[in-house]
């Protein structure tokens, strides 16, 4: 080994405090920026991973087309196409099951590309192979009459369908029946089509041969998936089931051009994040750097008198940088890569369900490019660091070494204010002279301890505002909801009410509210109608929404109205028939209170008597009482009682939409006790306690990560202090000697260092904070620009610690330094 | 026999602080003066009459004001920093008051070190040799701080010789030894002049040390003041 090297070598042997500190320092923010890099990477991966498996690995979508069509679309494309999945509907045959409202299975036929690319995931079995083989859900499974498995035998009467024009739509025909036997070879997740699909199970089997006149589907990949936007927007007015994935495509990092892709999104977090640690730990390696060639100045001197070439000493400060980089990097990139691993196996444990809106399932993805790019940032961050420190090297003259006494050579006369000798007398004075001149040395430490104030503070508020917006995605006023949705589940009006009756006399209620909620018809007469709405030459639409419970009374105590009768309602009396023009509303009808009114419900013609005429939007004015629908608000409003409809034989298909909210002590309990009363098969009940939990986990696995973050990132920032305090103290040694020569109580010494201490703290306090709170401040206003409704936060708990701590870790560390040199100039 | 001029000087002038100004000081004042080959000359004056000065200009880690120094036919004054450093290590053996040793470095290291650093084999058994001449056969593997002043300072003397330099320059070699430890650095001293015809320039303000070299040079207020050959 060359002498240079081995020199190197010793000296970081001789100084294993400074050295072990300074690897620490390395292998931390190496750590990190592997950690930070393979998190994201992993992030972006499961998500393009669930993407593809809930909603499917396509770009575009064309449902309802006739194979020529399909045939006209491909041969268009061809050359920008990269794969093709073709789907075609075969028919449907009844097949009954426990489920009333599902009548049959449905048959489609995919295409090899269209079974991998599709979002079918299989729980067992495997694909179809050949038009006789076919793939169901598991919802078909538990609702099946007998029981159904791999290699059950399903036989159908299939009315085949094929594609009609009727009137300018397109609607299914039927094209001769077939009796056909499938056999199960794979039962898989229920597709999106099987739950919009009101009527029929889906099954897949192989397509084996196109027939034109088939009701076709094909989804393709782009081989340039930016053109998908373009795509779209020219088919859109041509196809009305055509769907573009935008979720893949943002994930993928294809984004239109007024908008951010999140795998950008994703980068500039992580080259945010990146930047950060880079910074951090730029400082700490730079100033271990430094203060080694400080210690070391007479050796550098000594090494050129005796005739060390100026490449020889540099060389040797970057050999120091070499034996950081071989030990730190592969240390820090094994525990970065770990901590993701493990992470992600702790976090899929205890993320079940997300709200995120689809069911996540962090897939760990290590990628060498990522890898080798943080072990090449880690080698620049040491090169970059070990810069300066060597050419300081190179360029100090024999004559250092020469010198025969340690006198520290003034360059400057130090100017000290007045104010501090008063206060702090000549110990004062002799501590701010002393930072003055090693203000280079202790800007360095200044700014590490910045960053680590001024990350705590932004990371606390973040966490506040994520805590608000993860609040606000809940209702406020209820926690738990029941609902039918309309047309699937087969109950009619008076069923639902009386459900809602037995929901409501349950224990652990608070507050509920009821709401059925109605198409209605106004019939085009110029006595009731408004100009303006009977010159739309139409019959015009109400919504109808039976009430009952907590809101209901609210909303009817504004206008000084305890009940109404069956006979009577409230006419919100605006409406807007032009989609675009959101703001515009109009009278709907001339009716004054007391008037009555003629609606067709259902077919049949109801009157009411209206006690109110008003303005006042119901869904705004209840707004908690359908959190979903907050913003249908274009049509006019009939309020009625909710027994008004009852034994009037109303079916659910009339029904849109009817929903009980409930403020709950104990949600969980009564969403058991709701269980044993209604089947889970024809309702859905929303326990938002339950999911608001799931989003807490998420919140505490992101504080965690912060916190964590940060916590690493202070380590690195109070290894940085210590190794300048430290030093700085050391190099001082001969000005205590002195001190106490001239008979330097211990007393004043102390007060020396605390003033030192007590100085430094502030100033970083002082900028740090301020920093911080203008960067949360602007993370505040980048999220309501964003539209999140969230309050401002001002972190004045983080910034109370933040005080406390560093006071406490600068003063721990002068102190200990203090006693060292006591020691020593014993 | 003709000798050889192994160093000379001419017009050497240091001043240091603001030249011109009040605070300007004449450290050295137009000295010019020549060392022939296998001399032994000794610099005497008092504390403060120059004698590190010229060390420092003869050995290049300093700059002169003015004049020039020529070792070997060349003149190190045109040289910069790096040119310097190099010539330094193939020709000048630098000696000081403080050993200025490397504490990492046990004996051994420490004298080969020079050809360590120009990257030349050390030729093992002149190092070994040259250990036991000065007497450190025992103390190979030592680290400094288990030596005393004396041996610290045979070592400094080991690496000053083991490139065998045109010339040694010694500054005040004993000026913080006893008087046994320091005259057997002079022994050494006049031992390698002797054995290996070494050039040697050595500064004193002891005029006993001095009274052992061939030469002595009085240097007082940066001015030589005069010139003795035995
Ligand atoms: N770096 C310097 N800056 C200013 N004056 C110096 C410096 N080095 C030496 N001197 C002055 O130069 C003169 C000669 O010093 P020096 O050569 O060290 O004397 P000697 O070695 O003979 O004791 C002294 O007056 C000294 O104060
Ligand atoms: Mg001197």
């Amino acid at each position: 080994m060359n002498i240079v090297h081995s020199i190197a070598i010793k000296n970081l042997k001789k100084n294993k405090k400074r050295t072990i500190s300074t690897i620490i320092g390395i292998i931390f923010s190496v750590t990190l920026i592997c950690f930070v890099s393979t998190l994201l990477l992993s992030l972006q991966t499961s998500m393009i991973n669930t993407i593809k498996e809930t909603i499917g690995n396509y770009h575009i979508d064309i449902g309802e087309l006739s194979m020529a069509e399909a045939q006209v679309i491909e041969e268009n494309l061809s050359g920008k196409i990269d794969t093709v999945g073709i789907s075609q509907i075969i028919g449907a045959g009844n097949f009954e099951t426990k489920n009333p409202s599902k009548l049959g299975i449905m048959v489609e036929g995919y295409n090899d590309i269209a079974l991998d690319n599709r979002e079918i995931q299989l729980i067992e079995g495997r694909l179809p192979e050949n038009d006789k083989e076919i793939v169901i859900s598991e919802y078909l499974v538990n609702n099946a009459q007998e029981k159904i498995g791999l290699g059950s035998k399903i036989e159908l009467n299939v009315e085949k369908v094929k594609l009609g024009d009727n009137d300018g739509y397109r609607f299914q025909d039927y094209d001769g029946t077939e009796k056909i036997t499938y056999t199960v070879v794979g039962i898989s997740k229920q597709t999106r089509k099987e739950v919009y699909d009101t009527r029929a199970y889906i099954a897949i089997c192989k397509l084996e041969n196109f027939t034109q006149k088939r009701p076709t589907e094909i989804s393709f990949l782009l081989k340039e998936p930016n053109y998908a936007y373009t795509l779209y927007d020219t088919l859109y007015n041509k196809f009305d089931n055509i769907d573009i994935n935008e979720d893949l495509l943002m994930w993928q990092g294809f984004n239109e051009t007024n908008n951010i892709s999140n795998k950008i999104q994703m980068e500039i977090l992580a080259v945010l994040l990146i930047a950060i640690i880079v910074i951090v730990s730029a400082l700490l390696i730079r100033n271990s750097f430094q203060i080694s060639v400080s210690e070391r100045t007479k050796e550098f001197g000594m090494l050129a008198s005796i005739g060390a070439s100026k490449k020889q000493l540099k060389k040797s400060v970057k050999f120091e940088g070499v034996i950081y980089a071989l030990i730190g990097i592969p240390i820090g990139i094994f525990i970065g890569v770990a901590i993701v691993y493990f992470g992600i196996l702790l976090v899929n444990d205890v993320l079940i369900d997300t709200t995120l809106g689809y069911h996540l399932n962090l897939e760990f993805d290590l990628s060498i490019p990522v890898i080798i790019i943080s072990a090449l940032l880690a080698i620049f961050i040491i090169y970059l660091s070990s810069r300066k420190p060597a050419k300081i090297a190179s360029q100090i003259s024999p004559m250092e070494a020469i010198r025969q006494n340690n006198d520290i050579v003034l360059e400057k006369k130090i100017k000290t204010s007045k104010i501090i000798k008063k206060i702090w007398g000549t110990e004062g004075v002799i501590a701010s002279k002393n930072i003055k001149r090693n203000k280079k040395r202790y800007r360095t430490t200044l700014i590490s301890i910045c960053i680590c104030i001024l990350l705590l503070i932004i990371a606390s508020s973040t966490i506040n505002y994520i805590y608000q917006i993860i609040a606000d995605m809940y209702p406020e006023n209820y926690n738990i909801a029941v609902g039918f949705i309309g047309g699937i589940d087969e109950i009619n009006y008076d069923e639902q009410v009386n459900y809602f009756k037995q929901i409501k006399e349950l224990d652990n209620i608070e507050q509920y509210s009821t709401y059925i909620y109605l198409n209605g018809i106004i019939k085009r007469n110029k006595e009731v109608l408004s100009d303006y709405a009977y010159n739309l030459n139409k019959n015009i639409n109400i919504i109808v929404l039976a009430c009952e419970g907590n809101v209901y009374q609210n909303y009817l105590n504004k206008f000084g109205i305890t009940k109404l009768e069956e006979n009577q309602g409230i006419l919100v009396n605006k409406f807007n028939n032009n989609y675009y023009e959101e703001e515009k509303k109009y009278d709907l009808t001339k009716l004054k209170d007391g008037d009555n009114i003629e609606v067709n419900i259902a077919g049949k013609e109801y009157e009411f008597n209206i006690k109110k005429v008003t303005d006042i939007d119901p869904i705004l004015a209840m707004m908690s009482l359908d959190y979903e629908t907050k913003t249908i608000n274009t049509s006019a409003v009939l309020i009625i009682p909710i027994e008004s409809l009852c034994g009037k034989n109303i079916n659910n298909a009339d029904i849109n939409n009817s929903k009980i909210v409930i403020e709950s002590n104990d949600a969980n309990a009564l969403e058991k006790k709701i269980f044993k009363i209604l089947d889970m098969k024809n309702m859905t009940l929303t326990n938002y306690d339950r999911q608001a939990e799931e989003s807490k986990k998420i919140t505490i696995i992101l504080s965690v990560f912060l916190y964590g973050l940060l916590t690493v990132l202070t380590v690195i920032g109070i290894s940085n202090i210590y190794n300048t305090i430290t030093t700085s103290m050391n190099l001082r040694i001969n000005e205590f000697k002195t001190l106490r020569a001239v008979g330097a109580t211990k007393k004043q010494f102390n007060k020396m260092i605390n003033y030192e201490s007590i100085l430094y703290s502030i100033k970083s306090l002082i900028i740090g904070i301020i920093l911080g709170l203008i960067l949360s401040h602007l993370i505040y206003l980048l999220l309501i620009y964003e539209h999140y409704a969230i309050s401002y936060y001002f972190p004045i708990i983080p910034i109370v610690c933040v005080i406390v701590l560093v006071f406490l870790i600068v003063w721990i560390i002068m102190k200990n330094s203090m006693k060292h040199i006591e020691n020593n100039l014993n | 026999m003709e000798e050889k001029v192994i160093l000379s000087c001419e017009n050497l002038t240091k001043k240091y602080g603001d030249v011109g100004k009040e605070t300007e000081v004449v450290a050295l004042n137009d000295v010019s003066f020549s060392v022939k080959e296998g001399e032994f000359v000794a610099i005497i004056g008092a504390s403060g009459s120059g004698k590190s000065t010229l060390l420092h200009l003869l050995a290049g880690v300093d700059k002169a004001t003015s004049g020039k120094v020529v070792i070997k036919d060349t003149d190190i004054t045109k040289l910069n920093n790096n040119e310097m450093a190099i010539f330094r290590r193939k020709n000048i053996g630098l000696i000081y008051q403080f050993y200025n040793l490397l504490s990492i470095l046990n004996v051994k290291e420490n004298i080969t070190l020079p050809c360590d650093l120009d990257g030349v084999k050390v030729d093992d058994k002149k190092v070994n040799e040259l250990i036991e001449t000065l007497g450190l056969k025992e103390r190979i593997n030592h680290l400094p701080n288990q030596l005393s002043g004396g041996q610290q300072q045979r070592v400094a003397i080991g690496r000053a010789l083991v490139n065998n330099p045109a010339i040694i320059l010694a500054d005040e070699p004993t000026g913080n030894l006893d008087s046994k430890a320091s005259s057997e650095i002079i022994d050494l001293l006049k031992f390698s002049n002797k054995k290996y015809n070494q050039t040697i320039l050595l500064v004193t303000h002891d005029e006993k040390i001095a009274e052992e070299a061939d030469r002595i040079i009085e240097i007082s207020d940066g001015k030589i003041i005069s010139d003795k050959r035995k």
